[in-house]
């Protein structure tokens, strides 16, 4: 048999198994929906604080319980692994809130919105990239339309931090389901095994 | 040149493949393994949708080849299986690549 081996393809697939699972578009709606709040009053500074933590620490907690009983474990190499991940989520933390501070004092954070659902797109599309996810391109779509629909508000002078919090809560209304339907397919597909696969050496 | 020649030597480096990574179940467990530092029984078994006796088959011929290196670890009581790509096993299948990638370029339309 004579074929042409696509290492790509093999990666973009290895990759994709870890995001059937729809732990990663569940917390991110639930860590949206609580990262609303810090728009609506900027003294919920904790919020930011807590839909890190979720994404980034109880995220990865969870995969443990239920996905890799059920499909394995894979690690891959550091320099395509968690770490620029974790970096480009505190980056995101940060420039949004000094973002939003900043544009308060000087009256620009009208661009929230517009900002918000930018960032966010950018990073979907970036793992969308990186596993060939039809659900990933759609996500990031549905993240720039929310910030063109979110500046349009903003023009009609509605208040940048309402409406961004409302912005993040019609995200999470969408993502919450759609990864509650991921999760419920990623289980039903894949029953936990008993006991761990062994290797044919007992 | 002889048009036998000319093909003979186009066809060379299909005589140097390795065939321990030719064959399809362990190309695809090779590939597998090339894209991640470890992964365990489970995973592989997932991917490749090898059963557990043609999986472990064809890593047993990878490990004694000395391409692949198996470790067992216990994560929370639980037995677990690592699997990693040697560096012998990540040149050969390089090395694999290369020569299918010659032999397929050099082939006539």
């Amino acid at each position: 048999m004579i074929r042409r081996i696509d290492v790509k393809d093999i990666d973009r697939k290895a990759r994709r198994a870890f995001r059937e699972d729809g732990l990663d578009t569940l917390t991110c709606g639930v860590s949206l929906a609580i990262m609303a709040i810090f728009f609506v009053d900027i003294r919920h500074g904790w919020a930011l604080g807590l839909a890190t933590v979720l994404y980034t620490i109880v995220r990865p907690l969870v995969r443990d319980q239920v996905t890799h009983p059920r499909i394995g474990y894979a690690k891959f190499t550091p320099a395509k692994g968690k770490a620029p991940v974790v970096l480009a989520i505190v980056a995101f933390i940060v420039g949004l809130t000094l973002f939003y501070i900043i544009g308060k004092v000087a009256r620009y954070n009208w661009l929230m919105p517009l900002f918000l659902s930018v960032v966010l797109a950018v990073t979907v599309l970036l793992v969308a990239f990186r596993t060939a996810s039809a659900t990933h391109y759609a996500l990031a779509a549905l993240f720039l339309v929310s910030g063109l629909a979110g500046i349009a508000l903003t023009r009609a002078g509605y208040d940048p931090g309402d409406v961004t919090a409302y912005q993040l809560w019609c995200l999470s209304g969408i993502l919450v389901p759609v990864g509650l339907v991921q999760l419920t397919r990623f289980l039903r597909r894949y029953p936990r095994s008993a006991v761990e696969v062994n290797y044919g050496r007992q | 040149m002889a048009d036998s020649e000319m093909h003979d030597e186009h066809l060379r480096p299909l005589a140097e493949i390795d065939r321990v990574v030719h064959e399809p179940a362990r190309l695809l467990i090779l590939g597998y393994l090339s894209v991640v530092e470890s992964a365990d029984f489970l995973f592989l078994m997932n991917q490749t949708h090898l059963t557990r006796g043609n999986l472990s088959s064809h890593l047993s011929k990878l490990e004694a080849a000395g391409y692949v290196e198996i470790k067992k670890e216990f994560v929370q009581k639980i037995p677990r299986t690592l699997l990693t790509l040697t560096e012998e096993g990540r040149n050969a299948f390089q090395q694999y690549r290369r020569s299918m990638a010659q032999v397929l370029d050099n082939l006539p339309e």
